[in-house]
């Protein structure tokens, strides 16, 4: 036993000496890479995760977003044509009654008219009656100067008159 | 050619031996520290190269953890021992495998008397060295001991081991007691003497044909040095799960 172990090699120093060196390897690895880059490499993990889950409620939100503002859109083309639609009845309304009134105001103008041009006759009837009546009376009276005294001309007048009373 | 099963000592600083399996493990110790500092000294959000590098073994050996032992926190727990071990090992390994690495080294006459001159590596595979095998093998079944005892109670695990409720448990604790010394001695002789014999086998087929034909055997080494490696972790990580667990 004791040739096979100095045969080998083993010593007591140089087997505490690395039993010592793995010893200090271990405690720097650990302190150096294995703690600091687990934790690192976990925060990492979680950062990613979150940041995955933040991206997905950003996609759903902006689909969302999206699908609003396209129901708002044609909410609006709605409004817009329905403002248009009644602009249009209004107008067509308008323009109804300012054409009636025009047209009431014309029948109006016309009328007016008439009844003047219906005075204005009258009057000018009467006048021109008269007129017949004193130039026939005056050329009667030419004519039967001598043989129609005052009460035949005033007959004759009479009845003239009512002739042309008839006629005219 | 000369093979010796012992690491050479290089030189003696206040009496404490310094043997090039020594050297070499400082090497292998100060490259994982220096990186590890490098690595995490300005951690990004968006990795750096080497960051993303050190991430993605940190992770998958993690994962892989995790997988064995089935359980988050338990991993985390176990964590950075087997990850220590097996990286340590693994750099370890494949630093004894750079080609020319042996070559670098001092003409020394032998103790044997003759006046024969021998040559003395500076740099030699550090698990080629029973000793630091054996620190390791120590380390990982005290680690097994520790663990169980914070996990299970140190009543309940020390009475895996001395038992007197009946004799069947007495002699299955004995058994039990022999089988943690036996771990000792697996986990050391397997690691060194797989990693000696790949020593040896390069040094040979370099002595006998120097172009070439080593390159395949380097090859072989390296993926002996990983398979070793994960054996020695893996089998650790086992060992405290075994150790963790209430039922027995």
């Amino acid at each position: 036993m004791e040739e096979l172990v100095t045969k080998l090699g083993v010593e007591w120093k140089l087997l505490i000496a690395q039993i010592i060196n793995f010893a200090i390897l271990l405690f720097v690895l650990k302190k150096f890479l294995y703690t600091p880059l687990v934790k690192f490499m976990n925060t990492r993990k979680e950062k990613i995760v979150s940041g995955l889950e933040k991206a997905q409620k950003a996609e759903e939100a902006f689909n969302k977003m999206q699908e609003q503002k396209e129901q708002e859109l044609a909410k609006i083309h709605n409004q817009a044509q329905s403002i248009i639609a009644k602009a249009k009845e209004t107008g067509d309304q308008k323009q109804q009654e300012i054409i009636a009134a025009a047209e009431e105001k014309a029948q109006k103008i016309i009328d007016d008219a008439k009844s003047q041009i219906k005075v204005e006759k009258d009057v000018m009837i009467k006048q021109v009656r008269s007129d017949i009546a004193d130039l026939i009376a005056e050329a009667t009276s030419k004519i039967l100067e001598q043989e129609m005294n005052e009460q035949k001309q005033k007959d004759l007048t009479r009845k003239t008159l009512k002739v042309l009373k008839n006629t005219v | 050619m000369h093979i010796s099963l012992a690491a050479e000592h290089i030189f003696t600083l206040f009496g404490f031996p310094i043997t090039n399996t020594l050297l070499m493990s400082w090497i292998a110790i100060a490259m994982l520290i220096i990186v590890s500092i490098i690595a995490t000294r300005k951690l990004q959000l968006v990795p750096s190269p080497l960051q993303n590098l050190v991430e993605s073994i940190v992770e998958t050996m993690l994962n892989f953890i995790e997988k064995v032992v089935g359980e988050k926190k338990q991993a985390e727990q176990f964590f950075p021992l087997i990850a220590t071990i097996f990286i340590f090992i693994l750099l370890s390994n494949w630093l004894g495998v750079v080609p020319g690495i042996g070559t670098i080294g001092f003409f020394e006459v032998d103790n044997m008397g003759n006046g024969h001159e021998m040559f003395v590596p500076f740099f030699r595979s550090t698990n080629s060295d029973i000793n630091m095998t054996l620190a390791l093998a120590i380390v990982a079944v005290i680690a097994t001991q520790i663990f169980g005892i914070t996990a299970i109670g140190t009543f309940k695990y020390i009475s895996r081991y001395i038992n007197f409720k009946n004799p069947i448990l007495t002699f299955t604790g004995i058994l039990e007691l022999i089988a943690e010394i036996a771990k000792l001695i697996s986990f050391s002789f397997r690691l060194f003497g797989n990693i000696f014999a790949g020593e040896v086998l390069l040094v040979v087929i370099a002595f006998l044909i120097p172009f070439i034909a080593p390159l395949p055997f380097m090859v072989l080494e390296l993926f002996v040095g990983f398979v070793q490696a994960l054996i020695f972790a893996m089998l650790t990580l086992v060992f405290l799960k075994i150790a963790t667990s209430e039922t027995h």
